[in-house]
């Protein structure tokens, strides 16, 4: 029964993993695949020999949405993006962090610090590394352990990982003034989230703009 | 949802037009996610942004070379390639599913990921070969994995190459997955048959290819041969009568005990009593023939192969009207010859161009007679090498620009594209009296045809009630993600693709 189970899993996971587009779009959108890539690239790269890590479940089933071609006929089921596609980034997100979290946590100390590096500066890692063990206090600890300085060069990393450097987002023509988006972004940060909270967040939210999402 | 709503709002509905002309660190952004669906390091993008213009252009080019290096452009082509033969494209790649395939024992996953034709794919960009090599090609990748339904590259090759025997326990049950993995790692083998082998021809002669494209009595072979003319020639033609997806010779068996026992070909007078069409459909129909004329005599070289590659080549014809209107008529002795006569036509290397027009610029920006030679002529002059022509793609003015999204454009391309398919068969048919479905603005009152198609595919019920496409006619069936899109091309005032409205919009675009 749990090989049947399995074999049936595969089969919805093998039919949700697609490389296509959307349809005929004026954009250029990512593919599931590309997605996919750039997930793996951002969390598991560090821990990449692990046999326990996957894309998950509902994040992995719900990419059909994202540009998925139906084998029978080579059209893609939707043309455009659609609520079903925010769903799933947000699902992504929430699912990788969470999961990562959790091995991490359990895994050596130099992945999650590598993990982490990708969106906290090397200064402030080091400074924090040598006031407390991050794999106890970043997760609980408090955003307010920076300093507001601080805290603005966090924002900063995170969107040019997420985004890429200001030219890179400028070109899009949609943020007109970088500097007043990272202090957009300051003001949705609550005092009282964990420093891991806030990347989550960060990430989540970058994750669905058209800066990350198209090219 | 409010937020969900408003947050996709944010992605997709945006409607100033206009294009930018991407440079620097943008324009090397687009190159790395058009490759290798991976942004540019950070680095790379404040490298190239600190160089002066002139500059910027060597280090990009130099940044393509390295990519084109990389495990995930190649996994890229390949699932391109797959989705464009409409092979499942299921676990994909090696280097971000090998994860999760381990989870699997069963050779599903494996099959899928490590097959003559997946890996013939992978070949093309790793070693950047000849694009014709996927009709050409002589040389395979192949692996002892077998699916659950004892599908295998081993099987598949079995009557032609000098392949271990490997029996159904051999790999099947072991529980340790590393073991299992060490086994077929020992098995995977490189095949080569002689350059002249007419049986062999590349992608056309894979388990895959067959499996994807199975051959019926009702078919017989004719799948393969509209998949060939689909791929390679941009024909698309669409079945007749209904699909017989998924039934296979077992199941045709018992559908039709008459035939059991003999070769389960089927008389046309069967099909049409089984249809119970006598004489409507594929009878002497010159909308039948349309297809048929051509579809029959490549089908023909697959003769005798069922889901095994036969030992003997089989004799058929590459039979077409090209784009100039000629007939093209050429007996071949087998499908390699086939094949290689299918790359010496000028349509072949038209659409071949088309393919990667679509992927790299944009299947919405027109690839205009003039652009389409000089593609042709680039694609010729790099030895139809996948990676020296992927080059020119993405080093071409129009990769560079990046068009503002336009729900109208968008919404009218894709309606389009659909037209096209409903135009295909009207083209053909004698009783059709309708304007061209596919030429905007429809005839000389649009807002009469554009009603007509509203009713004939029933929008309002959301094509409960609908008349076309015929549903006696299977093959295209419109799905509802096509209708709501054709529902909100009309809403939106019917607009073509430069946006201009053809009748009143029901929704006003800001």
């Amino acid at each position: 029964m749990i090989k049947t189970i399995l074999l049936l899993l595969g089969l919805i996971l093998s039919a949700s993993v697609s490389h296509a587009e959307f349809g005929m779009l004026s954009t250029r959108y990512i593919t599931a695949y590309d997605f996919q890539n750039r997930l793996n690239s951002m969390f598991f790269d560090v821990y990449a020999q692990s046999p326990t890590l996957m894309i998950y479940g509902k994040c992995r089933q719900g990419l059909a949405q994202f540009g998925f071609t139906s084998p029978a006929n080579g059209k893609p089921f939707s043309q455009f993006p659609n609520s079903e596609t925010v769903k799933t980034i947000q699902t992504c997100y929430t699912e990788s962090f969470t999961f990562t979290l959790a091995y991490l946590l359990t895994a050596n100390q130099k992945n999650y610090i590598n993990f982490l590096s990708q969106f906290i500066p090397e200064a402030i890692l080091q400074q924090q590394l040598a006031n407390q063990s991050p794999m106890n206090s970043w997760h609980s600890g408090s955003i307010q352990s920076l300093t507001p300085a601080e805290q603005d060069l966090l924002i900063a990393q995170t969107v040019e990982t997420m985004l890429g450097i200001d030219e890179v987002i400028l070109s899009y023509g949609i943020i007109k003034d970088v500097n007043a988006y990272r202090a957009f972004l300051k003001t949705k940060i609550k005092a009282n989230q964990s420093i891991f909270d806030v990347i989550t967040g960060l990430t989540k939210e970058l994750a669905l703009r058209n800066e990350f999402l198209t090219y | 949802m409010k937020k969900l709503i408003l947050t996709f709002l944010v992605l997709v509905i945006s409607f100033s037009a206009g294009a930018t002309t991407l440079t620097g660190a943008a324009l090397l952004n687009k190159v790395s996610l058009s490759l290798r669906g991976l942004p540019a390091s950070v680095a790379d993008q404040k490298a190239v942004s600190a160089l002066a213009l002139a500059e910027q252009k060597n280090f990009v080019d130099q940044k393509i070379d390295e990519y084109m290096k990389s495990s995930q452009y190649s996994e890229k082509v390949s699932l391109r390639l797959m989705e464009l033969f409409q092979f499942k494209a299921a676990v994909l790649s090696k280097s971000i599913t090998s994860v999760a395939t381990q989870a699997f024992t069963d050779g599903e996953q494996k099959y899928a990921a490590n097959n003559g034709a997946i890996n013939l794919f992978r070949e093309l960009t790793q070693e950047n070969l000849s694009w014709d090599t996927l009709l050409t090609g002589k040389t395979y990748s192949i692996s002892a994995i077998g699916t659950t339904f004892g599908i295998s590259d081993y099987g598949f090759y079995g009557k032609l190459a000098d392949l271990p025997n490997v029996g159904a326990g051999d790999v099947g049950d072991v529980e340790d997955v590393e073991d299992v993995n060490k086994l077929y790692k020992l098995l995977d083998r490189r095949i080569t048959f002689a350059s002249d082998d007419l049986r062999i021809a590349g992608v056309l002669t894979t388990g895959k290819f067959f499996t994807r494209y199975v051959t019926t009595g009702v078919n017989k072979n004719r799948r393969r041969a509209a998949a060939i003319f689909r791929v390679f020639l941009c024909d698309r033609m669409s079945a007749a009568i209904p699909e017989m997806a998924g039934i296979d010779d077992a199941t045709y068996g018992i559908l039709f005990p008459s035939q059991l026992g003999k070769d389960m070909e089927m008389t046309e007078s069967e099909i049409k009593a089984v249809l119970n069409k006598n004489d409507s459909i594929h009878g002497n129909k010159p909308d039948c023939k349309s297809c048929h004329y051509k579809l029959d005599p490549v089908g023909r070289v697959f003769n005798n192969s069922g889901l095994i590659l036969s030992s003997f080549p089989s004799a058929g014809a590459l039979v077409f009207k090209n784009s100039s209107g000629q007939i093209v008529n050429k007996p071949v002795q087998g499908i390699a010859e086939l094949a290689q006569k299918i790359t010496e036509e000028p349509d072949y290397v038209s659409c071949q161009v088309q393919h990667f027009w679509n992927w790299y610029i944009g299947e919405d920006k027109v690839l205009t007679l003039q652009k389409r030679q000089q593609l042709i002529s680039d694609f010729n002059s790099s030895g139809r090498r996948v990676n020296s022509f992927i080059k020119k793609m993405v080093t071409r003015a129009e990769f560079a620009e990046r068009e503002e999204p336009n729900i109208l454009k968008d919404t009218a391309r894709n309606t389009k594209n659909l037209m096209l398919q409903c135009q295909s068969c009207h083209q053909n048919s004698d009783n059709y009296k309708g304007v061209d479905l596919s030429k905007w603005p429809l005839g000389d009152n649009p807002e009469y045809w554009i009603n007509k198609i509203s009713k004939s595919l029933d929008l309002d019920n959301m094509g409960k009630n609908r008349t076309m496409p015929p549903a006696e006619i299977g093959g295209f069936i419109p799905t509802k993600a096509d209708l709501e899109m054709v529902k909100r091309w009309i809403d939106l005032g019917a607009p073509d693709e430069s946006g201009k409205l053809q009748i009143q919009a029901k929704e006003v675009v800001p």
